[in-house]
């Protein structure tokens, strides 16, 4: 899995709770047992993380698909 | 899994055994291979077929007598494909590659005659570096000087050439006595003797008749490291005399090599193969008559490889798109699927085929050893889920949607209105009810007036934890049902669905049942003559029901008596897809199954299994349930055309069932069903996207309510549309929507995912691998 995400758009999004423009930074996401580093939008404040679409259905979904039959 | 378990399925495929005309040859030669390679214009590959397993091809080819003709398929239907032409074709258009000379190794052989056994021998052997001394008893080549027009000039003498390229030596035979043989067993390791050349004087040797029964296996003698190629008096005498040269050469280098000739050598000789060839199809096609039967045209033969009918066992293969889709057969199936259950670590590649079968048998049914695929889905998937190997992904719907078909919003069993006794039980089905809830209901309704003291029972029998290798789970849902049926004392089922019935045959064979069908037959409601043109199609779950399948038909032809049958139909029927959870855990391939079963018919098809029914209608074939001809709902030609309702109208059904059945029939007062609170506006095209992704309106309800208590996670100020996301169970769900001044929720878009990120919601709960976690909390968290 790509660690950088290029195409992330988060323009116009903010922590609803904190206010807070989002910022990207390194999140750690585990399934099956498996966990790895990517890089994902997110509030420095309080630490909430966003999966857009793309991923969720893209990358993300190839790399459950391949765990699954791990 | 036992290994015996997949021998048992291995030794059912005849898919890898030879053709009839490879196991007739007296050396094997892979005559379809010949055919097919000439078909395509390739005589070099077609070469290599023949060098595979004849002995000294160059010479051997030209001899050949076509022994396989008399087994060919084609025999029967006009004459057998004509493998000599085939072979001297090849050979006149193809290079004899010459093979690298070995040093000599100290194993010498000594072969009385030279005929073609012996030079088929000194060929196979010295290739090995085990060289051989011919001894001339009369002229070079024995009885091949009289072959005469078989043999085009040069080629014994190409032959000789050869003979003596690889090492080989000739020396005249000095007078043959017993002495002469003696001297010969002291001096070389073994002796051959060539009864195929004439000259060759066994007496003289002083070798009696007995000693000179011939081996069929291993071309031995009774004596001790004497072999023997047969007399030409034989039937097919070159190819015996090749084969008896070849099989000689194969004794003796195992003997050099100090291992028993007679080791691993039962296919050498000529067999019955056990592949079975279906030649129905086949049309007759005249043997090719070259005009220059020296010199046969390349048309000439590509019409006669053109008649090999390629003979395989194709039975499976030609039915099931499964067993297609992933370019094997059976019995590389079984091997592939063992191999990745035993895999301790690694890539399980086999997961995606063990969850794609449908398990609907017809692969059995159409076998010659009825190779039951299906039994070892069965273990297979049983044991992943034993191992905690099985993905969770690929039955987690299904299981999620019988754990709620049987929950509290929409599970229910009533005894009759107004009565305490209960002598049946109808149970609709899981799907029935999803997909139409007013015929589940009327039927019930004919039924208890019909019969009388029939209570009702609306749920899940427990067949998707079956399919999907889940034992536990399957053992919760049977013993809550036979609780149920105690507690009515013990009544009789009636099941509409035959995956139901099947499932009650192996999981609940305690509790009596009756299929729907049988008990309409005999107690019909009233007929409604349908001028509909319809196509029966059977549920694969009824193959083994003749019982079933004839009630089927007797209410049909009641009441659409002009109804055709499918192609595929009675024991040869095909699955819709949904057959176990196939199209669940392979959603494209079990769309080309319900294309592949629905697409030979030419008008709406009726089923009696609701799966049935709505998988042809979701793959837009006009489609409906028995019942709704039986007790219809609305126009015919309406309800055939309606879509089939998606996955959260199902789950409404379900609890539409419940709330009508309850109300109308048991005139019981139900609270209100809880609504949700806000109202979801959600498009056509995000309804589809859903559907796809198998996200239901109530998880976006879940999202919902928890963004209207705690706020959404993230807001966008340029949109002004909210982001919020919820992990109810292993999957996260995220809700794009912007909230309207009416306070409606219009959904912008909703995605979901299984992994699990920091910071995202969920964190900190496990991820396990399989479902059982999920089915102990029953369901939603």
């Amino acid at each position: 899995m790509d660690r950088k995400l290029p195409d992330m758009d988060i323009e116009g999004w903010i922590c609803h709770k904190c206010q807070t423009p989002l910022t990207m930074f390194q999140v750690n996401v585990t399934y099956m047992g498996a966990s790895f580093e990517v890089e994902l939008p997110g509030c420095a404040k309080c630490g909430v993380t966003m999966i857009p679409e793309h991923l969720a259905f893209g990358k993300m979904l190839d790399v459950e698909k391949l765990l699954e039959d791990k | 899994m036992d290994k015996a378990v997949l021998l048992a399925l291995e030794d059912r495929c005849t898919y890898e055994e030879p053709p009839a005309c490879q196991s007739f040859c007296p050396l094997h030669v892979d005559a379809r291979a010949i055919a097919q390679r000439l078909g395509e214009g390739k005589a070099g590959e077609a070469r290599k077929a023949l060098d595979r397993q004849m002995p000294l091809p160059q010479l051997t080819g030209w001899l050949c007598e076509g022994a396989c003709q008399e087994r060919c398929p084609r025999q029967g239907l006009d004459a057998g494909v004509n493998l000599p032409l085939l072979e001297r074709f090849t050979l006149r258009n193809s290079k004899t590659i010459k093979p690298f000379p070995l040093p000599a190794t100290a194993h010498k052989t000594a072969a009385i005659g030279s005929s073609l056994a012996t030079l088929c021998l000194a060929s196979d052997l010295s290739r090995k570096g085990h060289k051989v001394t011919i001894f001339l008893t009369g002229p070079k080549g024995g009885s091949l000087l009289t072959a005469g027009e078989r043999l085009p000039t040069g080629v014994l003498t190409e032959a000789f050439e050869l003979i003596d390229f690889l090492g080989n030596a000739w020396e005249e035979a000095p007078a043959q006595t017993p002495e002469f043989l003696a001297r010969l067993l002291t001096d070389y390791a073994a002796v051959f003797l060539d009864l195929g050349d004439p000259s060759v004087d066994p007496p003289a040797l002083g070798l009696q008749a007995t000693e000179l029964a011939l081996d069929p296996l291993t071309s031995g003698s009774s004596r001790e490291r004497i072999f023997l190629a047969p007399p030409a008096t034989v039937p097919y005498p070159f190819l015996a005399a090749a084969s008896a040269g070849k099989k000689a050469a194969g004794s003796l280098d195992r003997l050099f090599q100090g291992v028993q000739p007679q080791v691993a050598r039962e296919r050498e000789a000529v067999f019955e193969t056990t592949l079975v060839v279906d030649v129905s199809e086949a049309q007759p096609a005249p043997p090719v008559r070259p005009a220059d039967p020296l010199s046969p045209t390349e048309a000439e033969i590509k019409a006669e490889a053109a008649r090999c009918l390629n003979c395989s066992c194709r039975s499976c293969l030609s039915v099931c798109p499964h067993l297609r889709h992933y370019k094997g057969y059976p019995k590389k199936y079984a091997r592939e699927m063992y191999n990745n259950i035993i895999t301790a670590y690694g890539i399980r590649t086999s997961n995606i085929l063990i969850n794609s079968c449908l398990e609907c048998d017809l692969c059995k049914e159409v076998c010659p050893n009825q190779a039951d695929v299906a039994e070892f889905i069965r273990k297979a998937r049983k044991e992943m889920i034993d191992t905690n190997h099985m993905p969770a992904a690929a039955h987690e719907y299904a299981l999620e949607d019988l754990l709620s078909a049987n929950g509290p919003d929409c599970g229910f069993f009533r005894p009759p209105p107004g009565e305490e006794k209960v002598s049946r039980v109808f149970f609709p089905g899981c799907q029935l009810v999803a997909g139409n809830p007013t015929a589940a209901l009327k039927t019930y309704e004919f039924l208890n007036q019909t019969l009388g003291e029939v209570g009702l029972m609306s749920g899940c029998c427990g067949a998707p934890a079956r399919w999907s290798g889940r034992s536990a789970l399957t053992g919760s849902v049977t013993t809550e049902l036979k609780k149920t049926w105690e507690s009515a004392e013990r009544p009789t089922f009636i099941l509409a669905c035959p995956s139901c019935q099947l499932f009650f045959q192996a999981e609940l064979p305690e509790i009596p049942f009756v299929s729907l069908w049988e008990v309409l037959a005999q107690n019909p409601p009233p007929a409604l003559i349908q001028s509909l043109e319809l196509t029966l199609h059977d549920p694969c779950a009824t193959r083994y029901n003749e019982k079933v399948q004839t009630s089927a038909r007797r209410l049909l032809k009641t009441f659409a008596p002009g109804f055709k049958e499918q192609k595929f139909s009675g024991r040869l029927t095909k699955c819709c897809g949904y057959g176990g959870l196939g199209a669940q855990a392979n959603e494209s391939l079990g769309l080309e199954f319900t294309l592949d079963t629905a697409a030979a018919a030419t008008s709406p098809l009726v089923s009696y299994c609701a799966m049935c029914r709505d998988r042809f209608a979701k793959a837009g074939f006009a489609s409906l349930h028995l019942l709704e001809i039986l007790f219809p709902t609305g126009n015919l030609q309406e309800l055939a055309q309606r879509p089939a309702p998606n996955l959260t109208q199902r789950r409404d059904n379900r609890r539409h069932f419940r709330q009508l059945a309850l109300t109308s029939v048991w005139r019981e007062t139900l609270p209100e069903p809880a609504r949700f609170p806000h109202e979801l506006v959600i498009s056509e095209e995000l309804w589809a996207k859903m559907e796809k992704r198998r996200i239901l309106r109530d998880d976006l309800e879940l999202v919902i309510a928890e963004a209207a208590k705690n706020g959404p996670l993230f807001f966008n100020q340029k949109t002004g549309r909210s982001l919020a996301a919820l992990r109810p169970r292993q999957v996260t769900f995220w809700v794009e929507y912007f909230q309207d001044p009416q306070g409606r929720y219009l959904i912008h878009d909703v995605w979901c995912h299984r992994m699990l990120a920091m910071g995202s919601p969920g964190e900190g709960a496990e991820s396990p691998a399989t479902l059982e976690g999920f089915a102990r909390t029953g369901g939603r968290v």
